[in-house]
């Protein structure tokens, strides 16, 4: 395993495949939790924890237990050990770690149904990585999904004191903004590639 | 028909419409939304999953504890989502290719847990299967006009039909993520617009106001008072 | 023995209760769930079949396609070989994948017995970005790779096939140069296949 493959997927999973930039991925929070650049970044961290850990354990689970034979059990037993997984991580946490649990509890049963844990764990057994690719790919697509948080956020602070039109005012302004953001991660495109 | 019925149907078509006054589901109202015929085929699978998971909920809502409701309702929906993803793929396998991995995501879409939370927990099968099948609906038609417009602009077609694709070259970015924002920013603003005008309160964020998870777990809620109070201190 | 029940009887709604209803739950779906495979695992497969005899039959005109399994150079690969009404092969058949802008794409190709390319056809592209990198499943694009031998490469415009070159979608580089990729990988799959057999038959005729 190369030290470019990994900056490869490194690059695609922040730049050119940008979970909520271009995947969709994750939009949930990306727009309810991007108000404050601080609570975005505790988010960011949190999701990309959970999308590191549960892919160290459904990759395993799908690649010796589930293939080939109970492939159709993926989605289900998937979203029940990402539950798991949160839930175990709130609690050692809780127990261990005060600190980073008093910055990051409140945000761990929100990524339950955070599409974006999910997706990664399913787009890295359907592009076939192997498990080391996987780790790399859920890291990356973490960091991806940071930064378009941080970037969002700060055009948001900027948007709390703009004089907005009435029609476009409140979400439909915040969708727009994220239309600007989002064009502006096209130009990466080949970058990597 | 008793007038109870038919409202709670209509409901989810207009009045609370889960993707433009909800506000849920919006990862797959941007994702699949290139081509309207992605749109109809993402709504009717999302729809029959929660006419399934209304039923059932609601019929075992006396007999789940309130203790393991969620994990409980999370099994049982992402049964229904396999389900239907089996058989997408046996029926309709050119579907299955266009709407890829946000077919399984059907697990995770908070229209579903949020129905079942708020609606099928507390209510009687027939209520909960209209209350599923007018909330399906109307995410449905949402999807549909979206996908529509963006493949108007974006394709120069409807349903693959091409109308303008002959005579000028499309707006490819419509197709492309931003536009996918955009058109969504743009109905949800005159979808407010229509709230306003009825003297209804237009959509402002999808902050916790709006979070389905925010009644179903305690501890979120302390969180977004949490965070509306870091928001106040500073 | 009183003492177990008694403690059962006292956490029933607490602890028991709970386990025993989550437990059903995550019986009875998974059953159903097998239950439905079981119907639908066979025509999911009979439809891949069927749609990869269809596609191999618009590529090439044959009354039989063979499948075959060959040891390359670089790992085992699959593909057909189409035969006419006497057995006699007319072409071969190749499916490969290469990775694109946004995920895998697979093509499949069709090589005559000279080695030229007879016609090819993008299977999936649907990671790739609609509008722009999903037209590589236009004929507009594919049918430019008909007639091209060795190994292709793809120019952003004004393309020159005795160079073996071809023109990109326009906007979508990456996504032409998966195809064209692909593609090459089923011209050296049917090179090395054939100087391997056309080897065996030699040695077989000068035996005679």
């Amino acid at each position: 395993m190369s030290s470019t493959t990994i900056v490869s997927i490194l690059i695609a999973g922040i730049l050119t495949n940008n979970m909520v930039l271009s995947k969709f991925l994750g939009i949930c929070p990306f727009l309810g939790v991007s108000k404050k650049t601080k609570t975005a970044f505790s988010m960011s961290i949190a999701v990309t924890l959970v999308m590191v850990i549960s892919t160290a354990v459904t990759w395993p689970i799908y690649t010796y237990i589930l293939y080939p034979d109970y492939t159709y059990l993926q989605t289900i037993v998937f979203i029940l050990v990402i539950a798991a997984i949160v839930q175990f991580i709130e609690i050692v946490l809780k127990r261990y770690i005060k600190p980073i649990y008093n910055a990051l509890g409140i945000y761990l049963p929100l990524i339950t149904t955070n599409c974006a844990v999910l997706g990664i764990t399913m787009l890295n057994i359907t592009d076939e990585l192997d498990f080391v690719k996987s780790l790399f790919n859920a890291l990356g697509a973490g960091l991806g999904f940071m930064l378009a948080m941080l970037l969002f956020s700060g055009v948001r602070e900027r948007l709390e004191t703009s004089d907005i039109s009435e029609f476009l005012k409140g979400l439909p302004v915040t969708l727009i903004a994220a239309a600007i953001v989002s064009l502006s991660f096209l130009g990466f495109a080949g970058i990597g590639g | 028909m008793n007038s109870k019925y038919i409202s709670t149907f209509t409901n989810g078509l207009v009045k609370e419409n889960p993707t433009l006054r909800l506000v849920l589901g919006t990862c797959p109202t941007l994702a699949v939304t290139t081509a309207a015929v992605n749109g109809i085929g993402m709504g009717v699978s999302a729809t029959l999953v929660l006419i399934c998971s209304n039923l059932v909920i609601s019929l075992l809502r006396n007999v789940i504890p309130d203790k393991v409701r969620i994990p409980a309702f999370i099994t049982i929906i992402a049964g229904f989502v396999s389900v239907v993803q089996m058989l997408v793929k046996a029926f309709l396998p050119s579907i299955d290719k266009s709407l890829g991995i946000f077919l399984p995501l059907i697990v995770v879409n908070c229209i579903i847990l949020a129905r079942a939370e708020m609606f099928a927990s507390k209510n009687g099968p027939l209520l909960s299967v209209l209350d599923g099948l007018g909330m399906g609906l109307g995410f449905t038609a949402v999807l549909t006009v979206m996908g529509a417009i963006r493949e108007f602009l974006g394709a120069g077609s409807i349903f693959s039909l091409p109308v303008t694709s002959e005579i000028i070259d499309p707006m490819i970015v419509f197709l492309l993520p931003p536009g996918g924002f955009f058109v969504f920013g743009i109905l949800v603003a005159v979808s407010n617009a229509a709230a306003k005008k009825k003297g209804k309160k237009p959509v402002e964020s999808l902050g916790c106001e709006n979070c389905p998870s925010r009644n179903m777990c305690t501890r979120v809620q302390i969180g977004c008072e949490d965070a509306k109070e870091a928001d106040a201190d500073e | 023995m009183n003492k177990i029940k008694e403690f059962i009887r006292n956490n029933w709604s607490d602890i028991f209760k709970p386990v025993t209803v989550l437990l059903a739950i995550c019986v009875i779906i998974p059953l159903a769930l097998s239950l439905t495979n079981e119907i639908t695992a066979a025509r999911i497969e009979n439809l891949a079949a069927e749609s990869e005899r269809e596609t191999m039959s618009e590529l090439i005109d044959a009354d039989s396609f063979e499948p075959v399994s060959f040891d390359g150079k670089n790992g085992r690969f699959d593909f057909n070989i189409a035969k006419d009404a006497d057995g006699k092969a007319v072409g071969y058949i190749f499916t490969t994948s290469e990775k694109g802008y946004g995920g895998e794409v697979s093509v499949m190709t069709a090589i005559d017995t000279d080695g030229n390319i007879k016609a090819v056809s993008v299977l999936d592209a649907s990671n790739e970005t609609p509008g722009l990198g999903q037209n590589v499943t236009k004929s507009g694009f594919y049918s430019q790779y008909s007639g091209l031998s060795g190994e292709i490469s793809v120019v952003k415009s004004g393309a020159d096939s005795e160079n073996n070159e071809i023109d990109a979608v326009t906007g979508a580089t990456i996504s032409s140069r998966a195809v064209t990729a692909a593609v090459n990988r089923a011209l050296q799959n049917f090179s090395e296949y054939s100087s391997e057999t056309f080897k065996e038959t030699e040695a077989a005729s000068d035996e005679q």
